[in-house]
């Protein structure tokens, strides 16, 4: 069939970035906006949403169907405002639709939102803790190293998130465990993922250093191909001996992680632009979060995603050459394609996990 | 004591011994999850000895927490196809722009969650195969089955053939033909090694051949397995 019309549906989960303010300075930061990134000019982020303007941005997704939110940044808990934010997504619902026997809409049915956050918990008291109790889905604790971690985040020691993994479990939030694999910390990923679980977080969410951001100018991080494996092993080896779901997020080529895992779930094929995109704290939309492009504010929002950019995520159109002729073609997009585009020049070109 | 504070209390305990180790932070080649470490600098008897002792009581607490997992739906995170999926998946049809909401986990729902790849990876094949997807459309759809149509031009006598892909198995089926030619070996899958059983082969070979051969080129060419 030819393509006469775009794909223009909303993805379901708007990933607000709502602060570009933060405590850390990580070297594996991939944030396009930052003032280190390469790109920080083709965004103007000094320009934050106010509550008030954030408030509408939720409104605005909400009636294009949004189902979920994730709440990061920066650093979301540097916000003073993020407490009324949060009740401000709870107080709303989405609208799903039902089905019948014969699989077509028959009606439909309001439900609440879903809410993440994602911190590196730093700033997160008890009280903080309470509040979040039965408000969020998920809170997402960033713990990148143990003994590596001040050297990789530029501030603060992992016992501050340890912490707070802790005091969130305490009051039983559902709490996943964060880490940002690079070549410095993987050699202690075994202790660094047992410290997340002990510490009290119910799941893993993996991910690997890519580039991008400030992490453009240090591609040394980067995993090669058998530390990728490597990593695979480990952190399925914490998962099955702690009895803990963990999964793998920035997406990796199938012929990496071919193996049978039994409590590690891994993604291969890209969600960005398809069932998430991500909005900066200047109110501008991209694809996915690593995307080093801006498409004009939210309020365009369909026509950021019929645009040639964002309509590439939603073909899958960016297979690169070397994966052509793989079998595996229906079921993997080659790893991330942003990370792809960052350190090659084309959303087409290969992970850097290649290089 | 409580045991999550007790639990949480190694966890602090695991931080201090990583903090206090020459090693692990340090090294650069061996393997992190066990204690066969080659470090560099001479200390690798002892450090590594003490480090398996440190890791076995990390093993020992890890599996003294609850028994049952905890399953967090969390698709709000980022990057990565969702391990628990949202309940609905929306269809633009190319042809004529309509939006159709389908279930995620239904059959159609699948079809919609592929079909980007099986349009971008068609092309590749040394066949020539056209696609239509009209049943995934509200607007379009004269069927109420969840199906794909596949016309196939024959890789020997041009003909064209039609074909249909309508259960999940089908649509597994269909990454069969995207095979490096010519085959030396079949992977089986996740952990399971190269493909040896030779119904699955069979399968393979009839599938495929079903799908590039028009059924007088199959006998031609004696793909077919009866014979």
């Amino acid at each position: 069939m030819k393509r006469l019309y775009p794909d223009v549906t909303v993805p379901k989960t708007a990933v607000l970035e709502l602060t570009s303010a933060c405590n850390h300075r990580c070297v594996f930061c991939s944030t396009p906006w930052d003032a280190d990134s390469p790109d920080t000019g083709k965004f103007s982020c000094n320009n934050e949403l106010s509550t008030g303007e954030w408030k509408k941005c939720i409104d605005f997704m909400i009636g294009k169907g949004v189902h979920g939110f994730a709440f990061t940044g920066g650093e979301p808990f540097l916000r003073q405002d993020l407490f009324e934010l949060i009740d401000y997504v709870k107080g709303k619902t989405a609208c799903h639709p039902e089905f019948g026997a014969d699989g077509r809409v028959c009606g439909h049915k309001e439900k609440p939102l879903e809410l993440t956050i994602i911190t590196n918990g730093r700033l997160v008291t008890s009280e903080h803790a309470a509040r979040l109790k039965n408000k969020v889905d998920a809170v997402v604790v960033s713990l990148p190293g143990l003994k590596t971690y001040s050297e990789l985040t530029g501030g603060g020691n992992a016992a501050e998130a340890l912490r707070t993994i802790t005091l969130l479990a305490q009051q039983k939030v559902p709490v996943v465990v964060s880490i940002c694999v690079t070549s410095r910390n993987l050699p202690e990923l075994f202790e660094n993922i047992s410290a997340g679980f002990l510490a009290g977080a119910d799941q893993l969410l993996l991910n690997r250093f890519l580039p991008g951001g400030r992490g453009t100018i240090h591609q040394e991080l980067c995993l090669s191909a058998e530390q990728v494996k490597k990593m695979l092993r480990i952190a399925d080896e914490v998962c099955t001996t702690a009895n803990r779901y963990g999964t793998v997020g920035t997406e990796l080529p199938l012929c990496l992680c071919n193996e049978k895992y039994n409590m590690l779930t891994v993604g291969t094929q890209c969600a960005g632009g398809v069932e998430f995109f991500a909005v900066a704290p200047d109110g501008s939309v991209r694809p996915c979060n690593h995307s080093p492009v801006n498409l004009g504010n939210y309020q365009d929002l369909e026509i950021a995603i019929a645009s040639e950019y964002w309509q590439i995520f939603k073909t899958r159109e960016y297979l690169p050459t070397m994966c052509n002729s793989c079998q595996h073609m229906l079921k993997c997009d080659g790893g991330c394609r942003e990370a792809a585009h960052i350190a090659g020049g084309a959303l087409n070109s290969p992970d850097p996990v290649f290089n | 004591m409580k045991k999550s504070s007790k639990i949480a209390g190694i966890a602090m305990a695991t931080l201090m011994t990583v903090s206090n180790s020459p090693v692990i932070a340090e090294e650069t080649t061996g393997c992190a999850a066990c204690s066969e470490t080659s470090s560099n600098n001479g200390e690798t008897t002892s450090v590594a000895g003490d480090r398996s002792l440190a890791r076995q009581k990390l093993i020992d607490a890890l599996k003294s927490m609850k028994n049952q997992p905890e399953q967090i739906e969390f698709h709000s995170a980022m990057c990565y196809k969702m391990a628990f999926p949202p309940a609905t998946i929306d269809y633009t049809c190319p042809a004529c722009g309509e939006n159709t909401v389908h279930q995620y986990n239904s059959m159609a729902g699948a079809m919609v969650r592929r079909i980007s790849t099986v349009r971008r990876a068609l092309p590749n094949l040394p066949v020539k195969i056209t696609l239509d997807e009209t049943a995934l459309c509200s607007k379009c759809s004269k069927t109420e089955r969840a199906e794909l149509v596949f016309t196939t031009e024959c890789g020997k006598c041009g003909t064209s053939f039609s074909w249909k892909t309508s259960e999940g198995n089908d649509l597994d089926k269909l990454g069969w033909l995207f095979l490096e030619y010519p085959v030396k070996s079949i992977d089986d899958g996740p952990g399971r090694g190269p493909l040896k059983n030779p119904d699955k082969v069979r399968a393979m070979v009839e599938f495929v051949s079903g799908c590039t051969f028009c059924p007088k080129c199959i006998e031609e060419l004696q793909l077919n397995y009866e014979k």
